[in-house]
């Protein structure tokens, strides 16, 4: 798709494998959250996006969220003036559940991801690492089987890096959901994707298996040459 | 306890005090009670889901002018022009919020503001059934509550207008733990946040849009009830509206207690301007001059409202009191608004 | 009158008050585009200029023309001021009800003073029947075509300075993008308050010229102020070549509509044409700034 002059993602095509996690990586500018985006229905462009045999391109962002796929932003989203736990639980007052139920789901999904201790703290106040915690535990209340992880590692504590790759891991393994995670942290990329996409200048240039994308030498020059 | 004291003190004052004796302090109490309840309408758009509306008069002059033309033209029972004043009022709303909500919020202003003014002039030109810019008067007819008129006794409105604003406390209170509330607070955080959370946006700004005009417009029956009389001057007019948001804004945006807060502090001192002001000097309008200094205080000194400033911080007892009307999860009132906007997550990767 | 004067008359009536019209708009769309700001004050500045004349003409024999000279410095600083002393202090990162509520305020304070100083009834800058123009049947007065005239010269320089100066070029960028702007080393708070003291003297132009053929009144305000945003948002907000063609556009359909449906419905006319833009291409003909969402 374009932006005024700018064509952000150009004539991609690819194809994510249920269960999977795949990596997306690329330079500054490549258009990963712009994919990221289209596909999560905060962008429409030209092109067709397909989620389990149904056609979600023209369906808005908050039908997809609907449809399973739930996304994290990479400067992390929220609702500031409100709680750690209703900032949880907006998402699910949208299920047929008890209020009981939702609440008690929103308080083990903090518990998961380690922010429990700030269950009643409000938003605005949470640190830019946790922010980002709670972005995931809100996005992961609607338990959506593909998920969008973007930059999720970015300005957050080592500590927590190695919390959200294992909590990926986990419910990747546990739960069968499949991933697609964008990143600059190689290292961390390592450990969660098998897979990887590399895009430079909104195409794709390289996809496949990690070990051999790392070594093919277009990557190579695209983060170097750029 | 102190709002069961003052709470007693407004459900016995005009068995107490003879109307008749005290007729100021009777009339200006009915006013509070009409601009906290219109303020607390207003404040459901704008302070909970975010979207200021300065056009609020136009649904407030619907209320009033289907009331009333049902009532001289047909002959129809305000409690049935009621329902369907609020219909027109929720139909109104909808037209002028599908195109605007989706858009910047600067949008939305204008073009409520826009509607208001609009229906200002056409009510003027509008002869036939309408009154024009004479607008419509009652004749008075003696005590009747099928015809929502009580003649000279003015006790009962001031009840009915009392009960209005108790139930729409009510009503907010409820909202902010509901459903709605959160959907309505997560709209006004972040949309696109919300958008990603399975939150259809756009339908859930219509609702707060259309709840919002329909108890506004409500208030506008009442109104024409207990004046009988209006004219396009006088309910799609600037005060009108100047008087429906001022209060939230500055009692506290977004909060329980801060409309009728404002309402009580800033009704009664424009009365007062107005009424001392134009009876000693004939000086008209002061009461507004007034009231354009306090926006600009209020903008640049205290933009969270009372409640989220002044009592956040003092004496305990009353900090507990307002603190506890405010929004859900705030334990303190008032209201973040969106930071300057950085470019959302479009650029870069 | 034939049916097809009538309505020929109409429309070039409406014309020649969409000079005003763009008047008026381009300094709103200008102070929108640099700064994020609804000018609810634009309208009371239009009447301020109105009286200016009125003031300047019956006190001291000064022709509204030659007022032109001095009252636009005047009201350019009178801008400059308050943008430096009050708007600056929403514009960045405050409250969006802030940003909406200050000049709101505003509006309230000059429009109520007026009415205090200066009462209800309308003035008039000029006494008696205008000066009238017979084209082929067509009738325009001279003031109409005057303030047309001036508007026309004033767009065009208006025009050169914004595309050819660096103050204007300046300005320009800083409403495109305020953050690289800053970057790359603009004074973005000065660019913010000179918006808005050139939107403020414009508008006075406006009331000069407007108060040489309309009623003064300190109600006139609303009125213009509500044109002004269909004008903007048709033009596309913050697009000061927009709001010069949405002017002529919505001065036309005054024109066009007033003789159609009748006098009394030109404003519904220009109601559903907002609703309309807004519902079919809110960016308006020449806009482009991303204005989905809140």
């Amino acid at each position: 798709m374009k932006f005024g002059g700018l064509t952000a993602v150009n004539n991609l095509t690819l194809d994510i494998e249920e269960n999977s996690i795949v990596g997306l990586i690329g330079p500054n500018g490549a258009g990963k959250t712009t994919l990221i985006n289209l596909i999560s229905g905060i962008f429409r462009g030209q092109g067709r996006i397909f989620f389990r045999g149904e056609r979600i391109d023209r369906m808005r962002a908050h039908v997809i969220a609907r449809k399973g796929i739930g996304r994290t932003f990479q400067i992390p989203r929220g609702f500031g003036a409100m709680t750690c736990l209703d900032n949880v639980m907006v998402p699910g007052l949208g299920l047929r559940k008890d209020r009981d139920d939702i609440v008690k789901r929103g308080e083990e999904l903090l518990k998961f991801f380690l922010l429990d201790h700030l269950t009643y703290e409000l938003a605005a106040n949470l640190s830019g690492g946790q922010k980002k915690l709670l972005d995931m535990a809100r996005m992961m209340m609607l338990d959506p089987d593909l998920i969008l992880l973007d930059e999720p590692f970015h300005g957050v504590h080592p500590e927590l890096k190695n919390k959200i790759v294992e909590n990926t891991l986990q419910l990747n393994k546990e739960q069968g959901k499949t991933f697609l995670v964008v990143s600059h942290d190689i290292p961390e990329i390592m450990k969660l994707a098998k897979r990887l996409i590399v895009m430079n200048a909104g195409s794709l240039i390289a996809e496949g298996r990690t070990e051999e994308v790392r070594r093919d030498p277009k990557v190579i020059q695209a983060y170097l040459g750029v | 306890m102190i709002l069961l004291i003052a709470l007693a003190f407004l459900l016995v004052e005009p068995l107490v005090w003879n109307p008749y004796y005290n007729t100021f302090l009777f009339n200006t109490l009915i006013l509070c009670f009409l601009f906290a309840y219109l303020s607390g309408a207003w404040n459901i758009l704008a302070g909970f889901t975010g979207q200021t509306s300065f056009g609020h008069a136009a649904f407030f002059g619907i209320g009033a002018y289907t009331v009333a033309m049902l009532w001289t033209v047909l002959g129809v029972s305000p409690w049935i022009g009621m329902i369907i004043a609020a219909t027109i009022a929720a139909f109104a709303s909808l037209a002028v919020g599908l195109p605007s909500l989706r858009l910047k919020k600067s949008y939305f202003v204008m073009i409520t503001l826009g509607f208001s003014e609009i229906l200002r002039i056409t009510f003027i030109q509008w002869h036939e059934f309408a009154g024009g810019a004479g607008g419509i008067a009652y004749h008075v007819i003696p005590y009747s509550l099928e015809a929502f008129q009580f003649n000279t006794d003015r006790t009962p409105y001031y009840y009915i207008m009392l009960a209005m604003l108790i139930l729409s406390l009510l009503v907010v209170y409820k909202l902010r733990r509901s459903k709605w509330g959160y959907y309505f607070m997560a709209i006004r955080e972040d949309e696109i946040a919300t958008a990603a959370s399975g939150i259809n946006v756009i339908k859930y700004k219509l609702i707060s849009c259309a709840l919002s005009a329909i108890l506004t417009a409500l208030a506008g029956v009442f109104y024409v009830q207990f004046f009988l009389f209006i004219d396009p001057d006088t309910v799609f007019s600037l005060d009108v509206m100047t008087k429906i948001f001022l209060p939230t804004a500055l009692g506290g945006l977004g909060t329980l207690m801060g409309p009728a807060l404002g309402a009580f502090i800033l009704i009664p001192l424009g009365e007062i301007v107005r009424i001392y002001f134009s009876t000693t000097f004939g000086i008209q309008g002061l009461h507004l001059v007034v009231y354009g200094i306090v926006l600009i205080l209020v903008a640049t000194v205290m933009p969270k409202g009372l409640v989220g400033t002044v009592f956040k911080r003092s004496k305990r007892r009353i900090g507990d009191i307002l603190s506890r009307s405010a929004p859900v999860g705030i334990p303190q009132g008032g209201l973040r608004g969106l930071p300057r906007p950085m470019s959302s997550s479009q650029r870069g990767s | 009158m034939p049916e097809e004067t009538l309505l020929l008359q109409g429309i070039v009536s409406g014309i020649l008050m969409g000079g005003i019209y763009i008047l008026i708009s381009v300094g709103l769309t200008m102070i929108y585009g640099v700064m994020d700001l609804v000018n609810f004050a634009h309208g009371s500045f239009l009447m301020l200029g109105m009286y200016s004349a009125f003031w300047l003409s019956f006190l001291w024999g000064i022709s509204p023309y030659l007022s032109l000279i001095f009252v636009p410095i005047l009201f350019f600083l009178i801008g400059w001021v308050i943008q430096k002393a009050l708007v600056q202090r929403v514009v960045e990162g405050g409250y969006m009800l802030s940003q909406f509520i200050i000049t709101f305020g505003l509006w309230l304070l000059i429009e109520n003073t007026a009415v205090i100083f200066w009462h209800h009834d309308p003035r008039s800058v000029f006494q008696g029947a205008p000066l009238t123009f017979d084209i082929g049947g067509i009738f325009v007065t001279l003031p109409m075509v005057l303030a047309f005239c001036i508007t026309l010269v004033l767009s065009v320089f208006f025009h050169l300075f914004m595309t050819r100066s660096w103050t204007g070029l300046a300005l320009s960028a800083t409403a495109q993008n305020r953050d690289s702007a800053e970057i790359v080393g603009m004074n973005v708070r000065d660019m913010f308050a000179l918006a808005m003291a050139i939107g403020i003297a414009m508008v006075s132009v406006a009331g000069v010229l407007l108060a040489t053929f309309f009623p003064i009144t300190p109600y006139v305000g609303l009125y213009f102020l509500v044109i002004a945003f269909v004008v903007a948002v048709l033009g596309g907000l913050g697009n000061y070549a927009g709001a010069m063609f949405g002017g002529l556009i919505i001065g036309f359909i005054e024109g066009f509509f007033g003789v159609v449906l009748g006098p009394q419905f030109k404003q519904i006319a220009y109601l559903f044409v907002f609703m309309a833009i807004l519902a079919v291409r809110p960016q308006g003909l020449m806009g482009r700034r991303e204005i989905r969402g809140g």
